[in-house]
This record gives structure tokens, C-alpha cells and sequence, in this order.
């Protein structure tokens, strides 16, 4: 390689041959070592805490959700008091398969959530 | 059926640009009215999703690509000491280029987009995009074939190369979303277009023109052969990897994560390299930029380049990103290449190169000096709005400000971009009028002496 100042002329512009600046090899090196340091110590996401705690309240977010869309609306009975008033197999049933108007909703949610929003059910009056 | 005259093509491909940027611009500065007026043209065709993604498909591949486009088949046929390959394939690759560009832009204003950034036509436009940039790529593959220099100058690396990456990242970013398996797999190739449009396309070309402007309008010798190898393998090497940090703090494994945010910062060293290579070239020749507008036009460009390259890396890390994703300021910062770097070295093309094909300098000084100085100040303006606001909504929201108040809060800083915008608009009316007075007189000049020389003979 060409090292003093020689010029070359490619398609007639004059290109010389000066050393890369020392400030730019520094910031290079910087560079480098910063990008090799941060492959091996850094998780490359910010870290966040789970969002709040486990949700605790999923009966009341369904029942809220999705049945008060018509039971609170007189689309549909009042339900404050319901496990009062029919048996638990029977609630479930309902909520899984429907009856008159009401749709049945049980392929939206696992045995898990129905059990919740029962249980949430009991306490609304 | 097309012209054969020589340089028709890049001339022809800067009037199609610049007729684009005022059409794309118009549709940016009425995406910005409807910051303000939401009920402004509120229709069906040019509601604000239709206008903003027709925006900026628009300023990208029709004005800005068009411009490249026209730069290169000058600038390759003179790197190369020879002539075009075939002016008539190019002016028939212009007509069908602006045909592809016609339906994209009805097809965005009719609904229908593929909702990439930066690639929004519908599929069917794209396929025929590729054809066209694909007839481009060959003629000035072909001009080079037939070079009569036998060292290829820097420009050339980069005007090759970006004729090469612009077709592969079109097929990736806009290969058909069904057959990708998931949702962020259509991500991460989205975003590889939409990092590479700009990397190995805008950053590119721009910078090869850049390279090809300095030495020819200041006259000296280009500062080192070392960092233009330096600067130019390091940009085809870490550029392609950037597409993941648009997705940081996403859905994305960690590991891809890191293997965007890395190159991002590692993009410092081509950065500055060719920088240092402009800025070592420039060297005792600042003050011309006080009487040529295109150098002045030049020096601007890779000035807002390094903003551009400083803001871009530090965004890519998790945690800026995580104040300022979604805000107003990404808006801000993509303006800034687009724009301020690389809009602003086309226009100093334009004025370089215009004057040489059609034999007569620019017809008004001082409509470059008004076109140069709305472009700036607009364009300060409009960014500053727009980083102030990212900052002020960023922070907002983490504080957890309700949104709306948030969205009130932005109220002075989207007019302040209201009234950049409008000035940046105006700019290119300074630039359009300029060119057509030009090309309009330089005809009636050659008819004038082809009868003084009829006359005498």
C-alpha cells in the first residue's frame, strides 16, 4: 500500500492517501470494545416488572366484561343474589351453553375462569 | 418513441422528481393540517392513514429515488468515461417508473396498503416497482460494463452497491404476509425494509453523490483513499442488521435485540469515517459555501447526516427507546436523512448537474439562495417542534398523564410543525419555478443561435 502522500486520479478527481485520524481510530477502539461488552453482559431489552401483581380480580373483569353487557342493561335479568337462587351446576350451565336469549359463551373460557366468575357471583347481591 | 439525446434521461428523471416532491410534500403538509384540523378533507379517499402512508411512499420513492436516479445516470457515465448504456431505456424505465408510482399512489388513497413502513403499496404495485428500479439497475450496470476508466471511483462502490441492496430489500420487506409463519417474523422483515430503504438505498446513493459533488465543486483532491474502504465496507457490513431496533422493547427474542442495537451504535464508525473524509476534503474550502449554493446545499446535508447518525444510534439503545418510541419525536429524527441530509444533497445535484446538460447556468441566484434557506429554517423549525414535543409526550406518558391530556399538551409544538412544514413546502416551489425557467430558456437560447447561425451562413 501506498503510504506517503501520493495522489491517485481515478476518473480526473485527485484522491490522496492520508492516514485515518487518531481521534477516529480512539472512537473505533471505543466502539468495539463497547459493542463486544454489551453482546456478553446486557440483556438487550429494557427489564420491567411483571405488570402489577397476579391478577386476582379475573371473575369480577369477565363478569364486568362481558355479562353486565345485558344484565345491567334490562337487556337481560338482574343477577345480584343468583346463587341464592339456582343451584351451581345450573349457573355454569347457563353461562356454558346458554338458555333463551342468552348466548352460550363456555368456548370462550376454561373451566378455570367459569369457576371465577361463580365465585364472584356469589358475593354480588 | 423515446428520445435518444444524450443526458436526456437524468434530466428527465430530475423533472419527474421534482414535479413528485411538490405532489408528496403537499400530501406531508396536509397529514400535518390534520394534526390541527381533524376535519379537514376528511373523505373517504384522503382520510389521515391514506395521506400520511401515501406521504411519505411518495417523497421516498418517487421524488427522493427519482432524483438518485436522475443524479446517477449522469454521474456513472462520466465516473465511467463513457456514455449511458441506452438514454432511450432510460426515459422508457422513467415512464413506467411514474406509471408504477401513479397506481401506488391511487391504490394508498383508495385503502389499500400492506401497512410496512416505507413499503405501503399493495403487492401488485410492488412487483412491478421491482421490474422498473430492476430496468434502472441494468442500464447503469451495463454503462459501467462499458467504462473506459479502469478504476472504479468511491461514488461508484456506492452507487452499485445501492442498486444491488434496494431490489433485495424490496423482496424481503414485501414478500407476500402469508407465507410468513408469524406475526413478528412479518415484523422483523418489514422493518429490514424499513431500515434498509434508508441504509442501503438513501444513505447510500447520497452519500455516493456527496462523494461525487466535493471534489468537483470545491476542486480539491478527496481527503483519503483509506476511509472511503473504511467507511463503505462498514456501512454494507453493520447497516443491514439495524431493522430489529425498531422493534425494541417488543415482542423480539433477546438476542435479536442485541444483534440490532449493536450495529446501530457500531454505525458510529462508518459515520464518521466518511464524514471525516468530506469534512478533511473540505478543508480551507468553508468559505465557498458562503457564494455556491450547491456546496452550501452539500455541507448542510452532511452536517444534519451527522445529527441524523448521532440521534439514530442513541434511540436504538432499550431505554431512549423507551421514552421516546411512538412519540413525536421519531417523526422528528426520520425528517432529518430523508430530508435535511439527503434531499438536501439531490438538490445540490440538481444544481450541479442541471446546468451541464442543458449548456446554461441556473436562471436565478437568488431563487437557490431562497430555496436553500426556507429548506433549513423550515426545516429547524419543524424538527425542533417535533423533538420538544417527543420528549415532553415520552416523559407523559410514563409519568401516566392521561392520554388525552397528553394529546392536548402537544398543541403548540404540531402547529409549530405546521408552520416548518409549510416553509420546507414553499422551499421547493423556489427549486421547481428555478428549474422549469431554466430548461425553458436554454431551449430558446439554442433555437436563437441555430438562426443567428442560419442567418450568417
Amino acid at each position: 500500500m501506498k503510504k506517503e502522500h501520493k495522489e491517485d486520479i481515478v476518473s480526473d478527481i485527485k484522491i490522496e492517501h492520508n492516514k485515518v485520524p487518531k481521534l477516529l481510530v480512539a472512537v473505533f477502539y471505543v466502539v468495539a470494545i463497547w459493542a463486544i461488552g454489551y453482546a456478553i453482559f446486557m440483556p438487550g431489552k429494557l427489564a420491567v416488572e411483571p405488570a402489577a401483581a397476579p391478577q386476582d380480580n379475573k371473575g369480577e373483569i369477565i363478569f364486568e366484561g362481558t355479562c353486565l353487557n345485558c344484565h345491567a342493561t334490562g337487556a337481560a335479568p338482574d343477577l345480584s343474589g343468583v346463587t341464592d337462587r339456582m343451584p351451581e351446576e345450573d349457573i355454569k350451565n347457563v353461562i356454558k351453553k346458554g338458555r333463551n336469549t342468552m348466548p352460550a359463551i363456555g368456548h370462550l373460557y376454561t373451566e378455570k375462569e367459569i369457576d371465577l366468575v361463580y365465585e364472584y357471583l356469589k358475593d354480588y347481591r | 418513441m423515446f428520445t435518444d439525446e444524450k443526458w436526456s434521461s437524468s434530466k428527465n428523471w430530475f423533472i419527474a422528481a421534482v414535479f413528485w416532491i411538490i405532489i408528496g410534500m403537499s400530501m406531508g403538509l396536509l397529514t400535518a393540517t390534520k394534526q390541527i384540523w381533524p376535519e379537514l378533507l376528511n373523505n373517504r379517499w384522503t382520510t389521515y392513514g391514506h395521506v400520511r402512508s401515501a406521504h411519505v411512499m411518495l417523497v421516498i420513492y418517487a421524488w427522493l429515488s427519482m432524483a438518485y436516479v436522475g443524479s446517477m445516470f449522469y454521474m456513472i457515465p462520466k465516473l465511467a468515461k463513457t456514455k449511458v448504456y441506452s438514454e432511450k431505456l432510460g426515459n422508457f424505465a422513467l415512464v413506467f417508473y411514474n406509471i408504477v408510482i401513479l397506481e401506488g399512489f391511487f391504490a394508498l388513497l383508495f385503502g389499500q396498503t400492506e401497512v410496512i413502513e416505507y413499503g405501503e403499496f399493495p403487492l401488485w404495485v410492488d412487483v412491478q416497482l421491482l421490474v422498473a428500479i430492476g430496468l434502472v439497475a441494468y442500464n447503469l450496470f451495463k454503462t459501467v460494463g462499458q467504462r473506459t476508466e479502469k478504476m472504479l471511483y468511491v461514488s461508484l462502490w456506492y452507487f452499485l452497491g445501492s442498486l444491488l441492496w434496494l431490489p433485495l430489500t424490496w423482496i424481503v420487506g414485501n414478500f407476500p404476509a402469508q407465507w410468513i409463519p408469524s406475526g413478528v417474523q412479518q415484523g422483523l422483515m418489514g422493518w429490514f425494509l424499513g431500515h434498509n430503504a434508508i441504509g442501503l438505498w438513501m444513505t447510500t446513493v447520497g452519500v455516493g453523490q456527496i462523494y461525487y459533488l466535493l471534489p468537483k465543486l470545491t476542486g480539491r483532491p478527496l481527503y483519503s483513499h483509506q476511509l472511503s474502504m473504511i467507511g463503505f465496507w462498514a456501512i454494507a457490513t453493520f447497516y443491514v442488521w439495524n431493522g430489529p431496533h425498531h422493534l425494541m422493547n417488543g415482542p423480539i427474542p433477546g438476542w435479536i435485540s442485541k444483534a440490532g442495537v449493536i450495529p446501530s451504535i457500531v454505525l458510529l464508525i462508518p459515520v464518521w469515517a466518511v464524514l471525516a473524509n468530506f469534512w478533511g476534503t473540505m478543508k480551507g474550502s468553508w468559505a465557498q459555501t458562503r457564494t455556491s449554493v450547491p456546496l452550501r446545499f452539500t455541507m448542510a446535508g452532511t452536517i444534519f447526516y451527522l445529527f441524523a447518525c448521532l440521534q439514530g444510534p442513541l434511540q436504538a439503545l432499550p431505554s431512549v427507546s423507551s421514552v421516546i418510541k411512538f412519540t413525536h419525536w421519531t417523526v422528528g429524527h426520520a425528517h432529518m436523512g430523508p430530508f435535511g441530509a439527503f434531499s438536501f444533497t439531490s438538490f445540490a445535484a440538481i444544481y450541479y448537474i442541471l446546468p451541464k446538460i442543458v449548456g446554461r447556468e441556473m436562471f436565478s441566484k437568488r431563487a437557490m439562495e431562497a430555496h436553500f434557506w426556507f429548506s433549513t429554517v423550515g426545516f429547524l423549525v419543524f424538527a425542533f417542534s417535533l423533538w420538544i414535543a417527543g420528549v415532553v409526550q415520552g416523559f407523559a406518558w410514563i409519568e401516566g398523564v392521561p392520554f388525552l391530556q397528553t394529546v392536548l399538551m402537544m398543541e403548540p409544538y404540531v402547529q409549530g410543525r405546521a408552520i416548518g412544514g409549510t416553509m420546507m413546502y414553499v422551499a421547493q416551489f423556489f427549486l421547481a419555478w428555478n428549474m422549469y425557467k431554466t430548461i425553458k430558456l436554454a431551449k430558446l437560447e439554442k433555437k436563437q443561435q441555430a438562426q443567428q447561425q442560419a442567418a450568417t451562413a
